[in-house]
C-alpha cells in the first residue's frame, strides 16, 4: 500500500465521517432530551434531495441551508407527534423512513432521472485543494461541532435543562421546565444537523442524488450514538471509525486485483458497527425516559 | 331495580356493541389509511397529477378483476409473513426490525433446494424448512446479544439487515449462480415449485403457506401457554416474572419465531413467483427488496394481530399491485413510487394514537353512538313495555 | 442534594415530604437549623413526616391526618407525644364522630384460634436479615422472626421503614446482604420467584398494577397467571384449556364475589376491590403454606376491605401461615395474632397486639421507644 493510497484512504474516510458525525451529534441532542428518532435515514434522504434541488438554483450554500431546513421540519413533525400528541416514536420513525424512500424515488422520476441525478458542478460546494487532495470544508465543521455540542451539553444551563427533560420529565416539570417544548427544540435542532449531513452528501461530497443515497447511514449514526454513550466527542471518534471502514470498502473496490469480494468489503462497516455496539464495555446510560412520551398526571 | 338478565334483542345489541368497541383499533387503522391516501392525493395534486383518476386506476388495478385480485394476493403473501415477524416480537416487547435481512437469508436457503433432485412435494417442504431455519438462525444472534449483553435490538437487527444483503448478493452471484444466466441464481426445479393457484397470474399456493402460518400464530399466541407467556412478558415483565415466567427464555423464543416467519417469506417469493423462481442479483434483488420494511407497515396497520395482518396485507398488496397499473394509466400516469409515499404517510398517521382526537367532530359522533349502544343494550323488557 | 436544589431557588413556600429518611442524625440537625433560619426569613414551610420527635422539635403547628382526613390541628407547644399518638391512631379526641373507626359490626369476627406452638420454627423462619435498599442504605436491620401455620403475623408500621424491601426479599425480587430465610426448611434467598412459589409462598402484592396483574389481560388470563402450567389448565401441545379455565374463573368470581361482566372482561375494567379479590383468589388457588399480604386493603372501599380481612382470617383458621404487612392500625388490632412494629428497619417490639394500647402502638410507629411512653 503506497503513500498515495494511504492518503487517499484518509481523504475518503474524512469525507465519509461527516454525515455520520453530524447526524449522530444531532441525535445525541435529541436522545438527551428523551426522543429516539429512528427516522434519521429518511431525514438524510429527504434533505439530500431537497438540498440538491435548491443548490441547482441557488448555489451550494443555499443547498446546504435547505437541507438543514428540511431536517428541521421533519424534526419538528416528529416531535409534535411524539410529545404533544403522545405518539409512538418507533412507528413515527419508521413512517418517516418509508415516506422518504418513496418521496425521493418519486421526485427523481418526476425530474426525469429515474436512477440518479447529478448535481452540476456549479451547485457543488467547492472543495479545497490540500496536499491530500480535494477536501470539502464541511469536514472542518464535522470536526469542530462535536466540541461545541459537548460544551453545550455539559456546561450550559440549557444543556442541563435538556438532560432533565430526558432523564426524569416529572421532576423537570415540577421544576418549571416545559418538557414538551424542550423536546421540540431539541428535535428540531437534531433534525437540522441530520439535514445538514444529508445535504452534504449530495451537494458537498458525492455530487449526486440517488434513491439509495443514505445507504443505511442513518442507522449507522444510531449505532454511533449508542457507541458514544451520548458523548459528542466519542461520536466524533465513532464517526471516524465508521467512515474509515466505509472508505476502506471504497478503496478496495478500486484495487485492480480484488483480494476479497466486493460484497464482503461492503459488509465491513456494518460488522464493525455491530462489534462496537456489542462490545461496549460498561453500561451505556441512556436517559431514563428515552422513547416514552411525557404524560402529566 | 332488580337485575334482569338481557333477553332477545338486547342481547343482540350487546353483541354488536362489544364487536364495535372491539373494532375500535380497526377503526383507527382505517382512519390512518384514509389520512395516508389523502396526503398522497395532496402530493399528487401539487405535482400536477389528477389524484382522483390515479386512485381509480389504483383501485381497479388492485381489485378490479380476478387477475387483479390475484396480483394483490400474490403481493400480500410475503407481506403477511414479514408483518408477523414484527408483530410476534412486538407482542413480546421487542422491536425486530430485521425481517428484511432474515427474509434474504430465507430466500437464499430455499434456493439451495435447486442443488438437489427431489421428488415432488418433498422439494417444497424442504425449501420451507431451509428457509425457516435460515431465518431463525439469522434472528438468533441479535436475540442473543440483546439478552446477554443488552444490545439494543433495533440497531443490531438493522445491522444484520445490511450484512445479510451483502451476504445474499455474494451467494447469489458467486455460489448459487445460474451458469447460463449469471445475473440470477439457479432456478428452483419444476418439481419443487409451488404451483400456480390462478392460471395466468402470479398467485401460487404459497398464499396458503402464509395464511396457514398466520392462523398458526394466532392459535399459538392466544391458545397455548407459550403464547400466553409471550404476551404476558411483553405486557408486564415484572408481573410475568412473579407468575413464574422465564421472560428471557420466552422473549428469545419469540424472536426466533419471528425469524422463522421472515425466512418463510423469502421462501414464498422464491418458490412461488413466476417466471423464474430464482433470485435476481442485479439491482439489489428487486423481488425481495423492501418486503421486510413494508411488512412492518402492514403489521402496524393490522394492529399486530394475525387476523388484522391478513386484512392489512391484502390492502397493502392491493396498493402495490394497483400501483403497477396506475403507472401506465391515462395521459399523465403517476409513477408507482407514489404508493410508497402513501404507505409512509399511513404509518406516520398510525403513530399518532387516538387519531380521532385530532378530529373532535368525529370523536363526538363516535362517543354519542357508543352511548346510544350502551343505553340500548342495558334496557330490559320492562322499559320497552313502558 | 435535592434539598439544596430546591433551596437555591427563591421560594416562599417549601414543602418537604419525609426529608429525613435518608439523612444521618447530624444532617437532620443541620436541616432543622436551616429550616428555622428560613422561618425567620418569613418563609412558610410544610413538613410531612411520621416521626413524632421531629414534629415536636421544629414545628409551630401540627396537623394530623388519618385515613385521608384531618383529625387534629394543634399548636406544637400544646401537643404532647401521647396526645399526638392518640390522634394518629384514632382515639376520638379532637374531632367528633368523623374519625373513622371500625365499629363492632365491621370488625371481622375473631374466632378462637387453635393454639399455635411457638417453640418450634415457623413455616417462615427468618434470621438476622440485613437488606439494602435501592439507594444502598440499609433498609432492614438484623431482623429475626417466625411465622407459624395458623397465625396471622403482622408487621405494622408506616410505609417506608423497610417493609417493602423485606417483602421483595421474601418473594424473590431482592437479595439480602446477609442473613437467612427459609420456608419449611428450604432456603428462599436468591431464588427465582417461580421456585419460591413452588415452595408454597403466595403473594398479594402491594402494587397490584405493577406486580399483581397484567392489566390488558382478561380476568381469566390473570386468574391463571402463575398456575397456567398446571395440568388442569394446560392440555396437549400446550393448548390452554379454555373451558376449564373459564370454569375455574367463574368459581373464583362466585366464591369471592368478584363483580365483572364475565371471565373475558379486561382486568383494568374492574374496580380496585375486585382486582384485589381476583388476586387473592388466584393466590389461594396455589394452596400455599404461607401467604405474604402486603398492604392488602389499601385503596379499597370499606366493603372490599372487610371482605379481604375476613378471607385472611378464614385462611388462618385453615391452618395457613399469614405474614401481613400493613400501615393500617385497625388491621393490626383486628386481625393479627402477633404484631411486630417496624421502624427504620427494626422491630420496635414483637408481641400480642392486645397487650398494647392504641396510643402505645402509635408511639412505636412514630419511633418513640419504651422509656418515654406511659405505662
Amino acid at each position: 500500500m503506497s503513500l498515495s493510497d494511504v492518503l487517499s484512504l484518509l481523504r475518503i474516510s474524512l469525507h465519509a465521517m461527516v454525515p455520520i458525525v453530524l447526524t449522530a451529534v444531532g441525535e445525541i441532542i435529541g436522545e438527551t432530551a428523551g426522543l429516539f428518532n429512528i427516522g434519521l435515514e429518511g431525514i438524510l434522504l429527504l434533505s439530500a434531495f431537497a438540498g440538491a434541488l435548491a443548490a441547482e438554483s441557488g448555489g451550494a450554500v443555499i443547498g446546504l441551508l435547505t437541507g438543514m431546513g428540511t431536517g428541521a421540519i421533519i424534526g419538528f413533525i416528529f416531535s409534535v407527534i411524539n410529545t404533544y400528541w403522545k405518539g409512538t416514536q418507533m412507528v413515527t420513525g419508521i413512517g418517516i423512513n418509508l415516506f422518504a424512500m418513496g418521496f425521493v424515488a418519486f421526485g427523481l422520476i418526476q425530474l426525469g432521472a429515474p436512477g440518479f441525478r447529478d448535481v452540476s458542478r456549479a451547485a457543488e460546494l467547492a472543495k479545497w485543494r490540500t496536499p491530500i487532495g480535494a477536501m470539502s470544508p464541511m469536514i472542518i465543521v464535522a470536526l469542530v461541532l462535536p466540541f461545541l455540542i459537548f460544551w453545550f451539553l455539559r456546561r450550559t444551563r440549557a444543556g442541563l435543562i435538556l438532560k432533565a427533560a430526558g432523564e426524569m420529565p416529572e421532576a423537570a416539570d415540577v421544576a418549571g421546565i416545559n418538557v414538551n417544548r424542550v423536546r421540540l427544540i431539541a428535535s428540531v435542532f437534531g433534525g437540522m444537523l441530520a439535514g445538514l449531513g444529508g445535504a452534504y452528501m449530495s451537494v458537498a461530497w458525492m455530487g449526486l442524488v440517488t434513491k439509495d443515497l443514505s445507504a443505511g447511514r442513518g442507522f449507522i449514526s444510531l449505532a454511533c450514538v449508542v457507541f458514544s454513550g451520548l458523548n459528542p466527542l466519542l461520536a466524533l471518534l465513532g464517526g471516524f471509525i465508521f467512515g474509515f471502514f466505509q472508505g476502506l470498502a471504497e478503496w478496495v473496490k478500486t484495487l485492480p486485483a480484488k483480494p476479497i469480494p466486493a460484497q464482503f468489503v461492503s459488509m465491513l462497516p456494518y460488522i464493525v458497527t455491530l462489534l462496537v455496539v456489542s462490545g461496549v464495555i460498561g453500561r451505556v446510560r441512556f436517559p431514563k425516559s428515552l422513547g416514552k412520551p411525557y404524560i402529566r398526571e | 331495580m332488580r337485575e334482569r338478565p338481557p333477553i332477545g334483542s338486547t342481547r343482540l345489541l350487546r353483541g354488536v356493541y362489544r364487536t364495535l368497541t372491539g373494532l375500535h383499533p380497526a377503526l383507527e387503522s382505517v382512519l390512518a389509511a384514509v389520512v395516508g391516501l389523502l396526503i398522497g392525493a395532496l402530493l399528487m395534486y401539487i405535482w400536477g397529477f389528477n389524484p382522483w383518476k390515479a386512485y381509480i386506476a389504483l383501485l381497479k388495478g388492485a381489485y378490479g378483476g380476478s387477475y387483479e385480485i390475484s396480483s394483490s394476493l400474490s403481493r400480500a403473501t410475503p407481506l403477511i409473513l414479514t408483518a408477523l415477524t414484527f408483530s410476534i416480537c412486538l407482542r413480546a416487547g421487542m422491536f425486530n426490525i430485521g425481517a428484511e435481512g432474515q427474509m434474504y437469508m430465507g430466500a437464499v436457503a430455499s434456493v439451495c433446494v435447486a442443488l438437489f433432485v427431489l421428488p415432488p412435494g418433498v422439494g417444497q417442504i424442504l425449501g420451507l424448512v431451509f428457509a425457516a431455519t435460515a431465518g431463525a438462525l439469522w434472528s438468533l444472534v441479535p436475540a442473543f446479544l440483546k439478552l446477554t449483553r443488552g444490545v439494543n435490538e433495533v440497531i443490531s437487527t438493522i445491522m444484520f439487515n445490511w450484512i445479510s444483503k451483502w451476504l445474499a448478493l455474494y451467494v447469489t452471484i458467486f455460489l448459487l449462480a445460474d451458469p447460463a444466466r449469471s445475473e440470477k441464481t439457479l432456478s428452483i426445479p419444476v418439481a419443487a415449485r409451488f404451483p400456480v393457484l390462478v392460471r395466468g397470474t402470479d398467485l401460487s399456493y404459497t398464499l396458503f403457506v402464509s395464511i396457514a402460518f398466520a392462523l398458526v400464530i394466532y392459535f399459538v399466541l392466544w391458545h397455548t401457554t407459550f403464547g400466553y407467556e409471550i404476551r404476558a412478558a411483553g405486557l408486564n415483565p415484572t408481573a410475568a416474572r412473579y407468575g413464574g415466567i422465564n421472560s428471557k427464555r420466552t422473549i428469545f423464543l419469540a424472536f426466533v419465531l419471528g425469524g422463522v416467519s421472515a425466512g418463510l417469506a423469502g421462501a414464498t417469493i422464491v418458490m412461488g413467483l413466476r417466471p423464474t423462481y430464482a433470485i435476481y442479483g442485479g439491482g439489489g434483488m428487486p423481488q425481495l427488496l423492501n418486503m421486510g420494511f413494508d411488512g412492518m407497515a402492514v403489521a402496524m396497520v393490522g394492529r399486530n394481530h394475525p387476523i388484522g395482518i391478513l386484512i392489512a396485507a391484502l390492502f397493502f398488496g392491493g396498493l402495490s399491485a394497483g400501483g403497477r397499473v396506475m403507472q401506465f394509466y391515462g395521459s399523465n400516469p403517476v409513477p408507482l413510487e407514489m404508493v410508497r409515499i402513501v404507505m409512509g404517510a399511513i404509518v406516520l398517521a398510525m403513530s399518532i394514537p387516538e387519531l380521532i382526537r385530532i378530529f373532535p367532530a368525529a370523536k363526538k359522533q363516535g362517543q354519542e353512538f357508543v352511548g346510544l349502544m350502551r343505553r340500548l343494550s342495558r334496557r330490559g323488557p320492562k322499559e320497552e313495555e313502558a | 442534594m435535592e434539598i439544596l436544589k430546591v433551596l437555591s431557588r427563591n421560594v416562599d413556600l417549601l414543602i418537604l415530604d419525609e426529608p429525613t429518611s435518608v439523612l444521618t442524625p447530624l444532617e437532620v440537625d443541620e436541616l432543622f437549623d436551616l429550616l428555622e433560619q428560613l422561618r425567620e426569613e418569613g418563609k412558610s414551610i410544610i413538613l410531612i413526616t411520621h416521626k413524632l420527635k421531629e414534629v415536636q422539635s421544629v414545628t409551630d403547628r401540627i396537623v394530623v391526618l388519618r385515613h385521608s382526613e384531618m383529625v387534629g390541628n394543634v399548636k406544637t407547644e400544646q401537643a404532647t407525644t401521647e396526645r399526638l399518638a392518640r390522634l394518629m391512631v384514632g382515639d376520638v379526641f379532637e374531632q367528633e364522630a368523623d374519625a373513622v373507626e371500625l365499629t363492632d359490626q365491621e370488625l371481622p369476627t375473631k374466632e378462637k384460634r387453635r393454639a399455635v406452638d411457638h417453640s418450634r420454627d415457623g413455616v417462615l423462619h427468618v434470621e438476622h436479615l440485613l437488606v439494602r435498599g435501592n439507594t444502598g442504605d440499609v433498609a432492614v436491620k438484623d431482623l429475626s422472626f417466625d411465622v407459624h401455620g395458623g397465625e396471622i403475623f403482622e408487621i405494622a408500621g408506616v410505609e417506608g421503614n423497610g417493609q417493602s424491601e423485606l417483602v421483595e426479599l421474601l418473594t424473590g425480587l431482592r437479595v439480602p446482604a446477609s442473613g437467612s430465610a427459609t420456608i419449611n426448611g428450604a432456603n428462599i434467598l436468591g431464588v427465582s420467584p417461580r421456585r419460591i412459589y413452588r415452595l408454597g409462598v403466595a403473594h398479594i402484592p402491594e402494587d397490584r398494577w405493577e406486580l399483581g396483574l397484567v392489566l390488558p389481560f382478561t380476568l381469566a388470563e390473570n386468574a391463571i397467571l402463575g398456575v397456567h402450567q398446571w395440568e388442569q389448565f394446560k392440555g396437549p401441545l400446550s393448548f390452554l384449556r379454555r373451558g376449564r379455565i373459564n370454569q375455574h374463573v367463574r368459581e373464583l368470581m362466585d366464591r369471592f364475589d368478584i363483580q365483572a361482566t364475565g371471565p373475558n372482561a379486561p382486568a383494568k375494567s374492574l374496580s380496585g376491590g375486585n382486582q384485589q379479590k381476583l388476586i387473592v383468589g388466584r393466590e389461594l388457588t396455589k394452596d400455599p403454606a404461607i401467604i405474604v399480604a402486603s398492604q392488602p386493603t389499601r385503596g379499597l372501599d370499606v366493603g372490599a376491605a372487610h371482605y379481604i380481612r375476613q378471607t385472611l382470617i378464614e385462611m388462618r383458621n385453615n391452618g395457613r401461615a399469614i405474614l401481613l404487612v400493613s400501615a393500617d392500625l385497625d388491621e393490626v388490632l383486628a386481625l393479627s395474632d402477633r404484631v411486630a412494629i417496624m421502624y427504620e428497619g427494626r422491630f420496635m417490639t414483637m408481641c400480642d397486639p392486645q397487650s398494647l394500647s392504641r396510643e402505645r402502638i402509635g408511639l412505636l410507629m412514630g419511633g418513640v421507644k419504651e422509656a418515654e411512653a406511659i405505662a
